[in-house]
C-alpha cells in the first residue's frame, strides 16, 4: 500500500511540476486558446445580439416609428433619430471590437514576448526601437 | 389522490452489510442512483491511504501555485525597484530603454513572468478539467423512476457514472473528516451522523444552524451522545450504505438546483433527509 502511495505520489509530482511546465505552451495555444476565443466570441456576440446597445437592433427597427407616432413627420424624425443612434452605436461597437482584438492578440503574443524577453536577457537579441 | 412518483430512485446493494472486505456484488459501490435514465455511483475508495494521497496532492498543487505567485510578485517587485533606481519616467522611449538593458534582476523577473503565465494556466486548467454535475433536463426529470432491483442495476455497470469528481474540495474534506472521525472512534462504518459531525467544522454549517436558531453547543453535545453509543471494532471503518446514500442525495440536490458542483451546502441538505440525523 505504501509502495503504491509512493508510486502515485511520484507520478503526481512529475505531472504537476514537470508536465505542467513543459506542456504549458501546448495548453496555452490549444485548449487555452479555444477557451479564450470562445470567451471573446461570446462577449462580442453578447454586444451584437443581446445587449441594449446592439446597433443591429437599431438598424433592424430603422423604419419603425418611435412612441407610436405614425404621422409622416413622426416617421421622418424617428428614422433620422434611429439612424444617428445606430451609427453612434456602430462606432462604439467598432471600438469594442478593436479592444477585444487587442486583448486577443495580447493573449497570443504574451508567452512569446515573455520567452523572448528572457532569451534577450541571456543573449544579445535585437530590441524594439522607434 | 394519486401518489406522485419520484424522478429518481436510490438502490442499495443487498449483500454489502454481510460482506467481509470488498463486496463482490457491488465492488464497494454500496448504492446507486437512477436519475434521468442514468446510473450514478460513489466510486471512490475512502481510507487512510487515499486520504493521505489526496491531501498530499492538494497541498502540493496549492503549494506550487502559491510558490509561483510569490515568485511572480518578487519578479514584479524587482522590476519596479530597478525602474525606481534607474529613475524611469512614464514615457514609452524611457520604458523601452529601461527594458532593453540587461542584468540579473531582469533575468529573474522574466522567469517570474513565465511563472505567472504557468500559474494562471494551471488555475484555469484545474477549473476546466473539473467534472461537473449532470445537466438538469426537465423533460427527462418528468419520467418517473422505474422499479429496479440491485441485479438490474449491476447489469448496467458499464454505464455507471462516478459522482466523486463532482464534489468540490470542501465537500471531499467533509467525507474525509467523517471517515477520520469514524476511525478515531473505532466505529465499523461511516454513518450519516459522522458526516453531520464532520460538517460542523465548516463555517457554512454554523451559519445555517445559527440562522435556524439552533445552538451549536447543544447540538454537538447531542451528536457526541449519539456517537458514544455507536458500536466499536478494531478494524478501520468502511463507508456505510447510509452515508453513500447521503452523498448520492447531495449530488441529486445539485442536479435539481442546477448547480455545477456539489458543495458543503448540498451535503447539509442531504444529511437533513436522514432519519437518524433528523428523526422529525
Amino acid at each position: 500500500m505504501a509502495e503504491s502511495l509512493a508510486k502515485n505520489a511520484s507520478k503526481f509530482i512529475l505531472r504537476e511540476l514537470i508536465g505542467d511546465i513543459i506542456l504549458f505552451p501546448v495548453w496555452w495555444y490549444v485548449k487555452g486558446l479555444a477557451r479564450f476565443s470562445a470567451f471573446c466570441w461570446y462577449k462580442v456576440g453578447e454586444f451584437t445580439n443581446r445587449s441594449r446597445l446592439s446597433p443591429k437592433v437599431w438598424f433592424q427597427n430603422l423604419f419603425v416609428p418611435m412612441y407610436g407616432d405614425y404621422s409622416r413627420s413622426g416617421r421622418a424624425i424617428s428614422f433620422f433619430v434611429r439612424l444617428v443612434v445606430a451609427l453612434a452605436l456602430s462606432v462604439v461597437f467598432i471600438i469594442y471590437l478593436f479592444g477585444f482584438s487587442i486583448f486577443f492578440l495580447g493573449y497570443l503574443a504574451l508567452p512569446i514576448a515573455v520567452v523572448y524577453y528572457f532569451l534577450r536577457q541571456l543573449f544579445n537579441l535585437p530590441w524594439l526601437t522607434f | 389522490m394519486p401518489k406522485v412518483q419520484k424522478p429518481y430512485v436510490i438502490i442499495n446493494c443487498p449483500t454489502c452489510s454481510q460482506a467481509q472486505g470488498i463486496c463482490p456484488a457491488c465492488k464497494d459501490r454500496r448504492a446507486a442512483m437512477w436519475l434521468m435514465g442514468r446510473y450514478f455511483v460513489w466510486d471512490k475508495k475512502v481510507d487512510r491511504w487515499q486520504i493521505a494521497e489526496e491531501r498530499f496532492q492538494r497541498n502540493l498543487h496549492q503549494g506550487f501555485n502559491v510558490l509561483l505567485i510569490l515568485f511572480g510578485i518578487f519578479g514584479l517587485g524587482a522590476m519596479v525597484w530597478q525602474a525606481l533606481e534607474q529613475k524611469v519616467v512614464l514615457d514609452l522611449d524611457s520604458i523601452l530603454e529601461f527594458l532593453s538593458t540587461r542584468n540579473i534582476w531582469k533575468i529573474l523577473a522574466s522567469i517570474s513572468f513565465l511563472g505567472d503565465l504557468i500559474v494562471s494556466s494551471r488555475i484555469v486548467k484545474a477549473r476546466q478539467e473539473r467534472i461537473l454535475v449532470a445537466h438538469r433536463d426537465s423533460e427527462l426529470l418528468s419520467v418517473p423512476a422505474p422499479e429496479i432491483s440491485w441485479p438490474d442495476v449491476i447489469r448496467e455497470e458499464t454505464r455507471f457514472e462516478n459522482i466523486a469528481p463532482a464534489f468540490l474540495a470542501a465537500a471531499q474534506k467533509v467525507v474525509e473528516g467523517a471517515w477520520t472521525l469514524a476511525e478515531r472512534l473505532k466505529n465499523p462504518e461511516v454513518m450519516p451522523i459522522h458526516i453531520f459531525a464532520a460538517l460542523f467544522a465548516f463555517h457554512d454549517t454554523q451559519v445555517v444552524f445559527g440562522r435556524l436558531g439552533i445552538g451549536s453547543k447543544s447540538l454537538s453535545q447531542r451528536v457526541n451522545h449519539v456517537l458514544a453509543k455507536m458500536p466499536t471494532t478494531p478494524n478501520p471503518p468502511k463507508l456505510g450504505q447510509a452515508a453513500t446514500e447521503i452523498l448520492l442525495r447531495a449530488y441529486l440536490e445539485s442536479v435539481m438546483s442546477s448547480r455545477p458542483i456539489v458543495n458543503v451546502a448540498e451535503l447539509i441538505v442531504a444529511v437533513g433527509y436522514d432519519q437518524e440525523v433528523n428523526p422529525g
